[in-house]
């Protein structure tokens, strides 16, 4: 077993690695793939250069950290909540998201403000971070009182709803620009984040790794509930809280600068468990980031390729994942 | 070992339990008996939790969860299948009050681990898949998990129900073996008096919010009157 986990993280890596540098060499431009390592190694022209590094090489790290972070984030849900179709979304943590986006693109133009392009960007991950962060405030705060996890899980989708009502109704009154805005954030974009967010994100993603690698041993007693968990010594609240906390970094930053990736924190962490065919979270956290990150270059190539918003590329890809999760014990 | 001193116990408004008290010594194998609803769990549960609750003398509210954890192991009516989690894996989730922040077992924990799954016979199925298990399987490897715990105290809730006839007898021998060889005390709920009354120190017979202790003597004709009602 152990020689086999072994051959598929390091095949798992080399794919990494190599999508890696796919997903850097497909773009709207022709460059061929020499051009393309000669410009990651500071040779070629300045027109390279320029595209490969300051606009390919963004977008693919952002599509590597998405990929960790959604499916991590999915990974933590699923044990926290014991239910394998739970994601980073059942918390209402992309509802909140898109109730503060839409509070800043469809509420500034009716309260009559008008935004300059580079306020709408940064208000945007700004109203979209805050968002999910309330959420989560709001989530910890009824974890406290509220002892049952599909309690939690059901307010979680309540909430959802209840914010998704909302934000349809300032769609109605909103006029066309804004409303276009909005619809585009929906739909998710890797390519939208500049080098600058990117040193934002960076360090943000790998704070919620650490406290994701710090709930390994939580995670693996979770497997058995929070009852046996509390009596083999874990803290079940310190415990859900930096899960909580983790997922809201992860799940919350990525949705905030990228806009909502649906699927890939669902179906990611079965890819990992078929593939490794373990429950510990020592293996499984690894080979969900890895899997992760494949799906995110896999996707991002299709996208570009095709030139189609990323939402809908995960979404066909995850769609199949799920209901096999779903049908495979019938 | 373990005792609880004049608790009462309410689930909402309703009082279930009304100053009662329970002395446990090293060795002691009891059985909790009582009506469906008279408050088993509940007792159970006040046992791991209840500030009330002393083991050797001492309030467990002054143990962090870590030292109660090393205290005592429960195992409860819930039926863990976990696809891809092996039976040794859940044996080992036992450690975990001893092994650092990632889980890692040392060879000691392997070995204790091992010696678990002998203790209840199920050696044969070390690499077996838990969602693959059968019910009376199940229980047994949650019994070898509270042993690799290695606590003084075991309590266990209802722990032969849904098991057929031969095994209940097989589990109650089980968990006696551990009481009278091993000196832990270990104190479960149970509706299966057949099966406990052979092997059994003492019954805690819980009516009518009180709770009585009884050598197995006298257990017969308490539970034979208890029931009749």
């Amino acid at each position: 077993m152990k020689m086999r986990n072994t051959i598929l993280f390091t095949l798992l890596a080399l794919l990494c690695a190599v999508l890696f540098v796919v997903d850097i060499a497909v773009g709207s431009v022709a460059i061929p793939l020499s051009e393309v390592v000669s410009a990651l190694m500071g040779g070629g022209s300045e027109e390279v250069r320029s595209i490969v590094i300051d606009i390919r090489l963004v977008r693919s790290v952002v599509a590597v950290l998405a990929g960790i972070a959604l499916s991590v984030s999915g990974l933590q849900m699923q044990v926290l909540f014991r239910n394998p179709l739970a994601g980073p979304y059942v918390l209402g943590v992309s509802a909140g998201a898109s109730f503060g986006v839409a509070l800043f693109l469809l509420g500034a133009p009716l309260f009559g403000f008008a935004l300059s392009p580079a306020l709408q960007h940064i208000g945007t991950a700004g109203a979209a971070w805050i968002g999910s962060a309330v959420v989560l405030l709001l989530v910890v705060a009824l974890s406290r009182r509220i002892k049952d996890i599909m309690v939690m899980l059901i307010l979680g989708i309540m909430l959802s709803s209840g914010v998704g009502a909302v934000v349809e109704i300032m769609q109605y009154f909103s006029n066309e620009a804004s409303l276009k805005s909005y619809v585009v954030w929906t739909m998710g974009s890797l390519g939208d984040v500049t080098a600058t967010q990117l040193a934002v994100i960076a360090p943000v993603i790998v704070a919620g790794l650490a406290m994701a690698i710090a709930a390994i041993k939580p995670m693996n007693m979770l497997l058995a509930g929070e009852r046996y968990a509390a009596s083999m010594g874990l803290n079940i609240g310190r415990s859900r809280n930096l899960i909580l906390i983790s997922t809201t970094l992860l799940a919350g930053t990525i949705t905030a600068f990228c806009g909502p990736v649906g699927f890939v924190g669902i179906a990611v962490p079965h890819i990992a468990r078929m593939l490794f065919r373990s429950a510990d979270h020592r293996i499984l956290l690894p080979a969900t980031i890895l899997s992760g990150v494949v799906m995110l270059l896999v996707g991002d190539i299709i996208a570009k390729y095709f030139a189609l918003p990323i939402n809908t590329i995960m979404a066909l890809m995850g769609i199949p994942i799920v209901i096999y999760i779903v049908t495979r014990r019938r | 070992m373990i005792q609880l001193e004049n608790i009462s116990l309410s689930y909402g408004s309703r009082t279930i339990l009304r100053e009662v008290s329970l002395h446990l010594v090293a060795g002691e194998f009891c059985a909790l008996i009582g009506r469906n609803g008279a408050g088993k769990s509940t007792l159970l549960r006040a046992l791991t939790s209840n500030g009330g609750t002393l083991i050797d003398g001492s309030p467990i509210a002054e143990l962090s969860t870590e030292k109660l954890a090393q205290k005592i192991a429960i195992v409860t009516t819930e039926r863990i299948r976990i696809e891809n989690l092996l039976v040794e894996d859940l044996v080992a989730m036992g450690r975990a009050p001893y092994t650092n922040w990632v889980g890692h077992l040392q060879e000691v924990d392997r070995d204790i681990v091992r010696e678990a799954i002998n203790a209840v016979g199920m050696d044969d199925f070390v690499g077996r898949d838990t969602s693959s298990l059968s019910d009376g399987e199940l229980q047994r490897v949650m019994i070898a998990r509270a042993i690799a715990q290695q606590t003084p105290i075991i309590l266990l809730d209802e722990p032969t129900a849904f098991l057929d006839i031969p095994t209940r007898f097989e589990v109650c021998r089980l968990l006696a073996d551990l009481a009278h060889r091993q000196g832990k005390c270990i104190l479960f709920s149970t509706h299966d008096i057949d099966s406990a009354l052979p092997v059994c120190d003492s019954f805690a017979i819980i009516e009518g919010a009180t709770l009585r202790k009884v050598p197995t003597a006298e257990a017969a004709a308490e539970i034979e009157r208890l029931f009749k009602r």
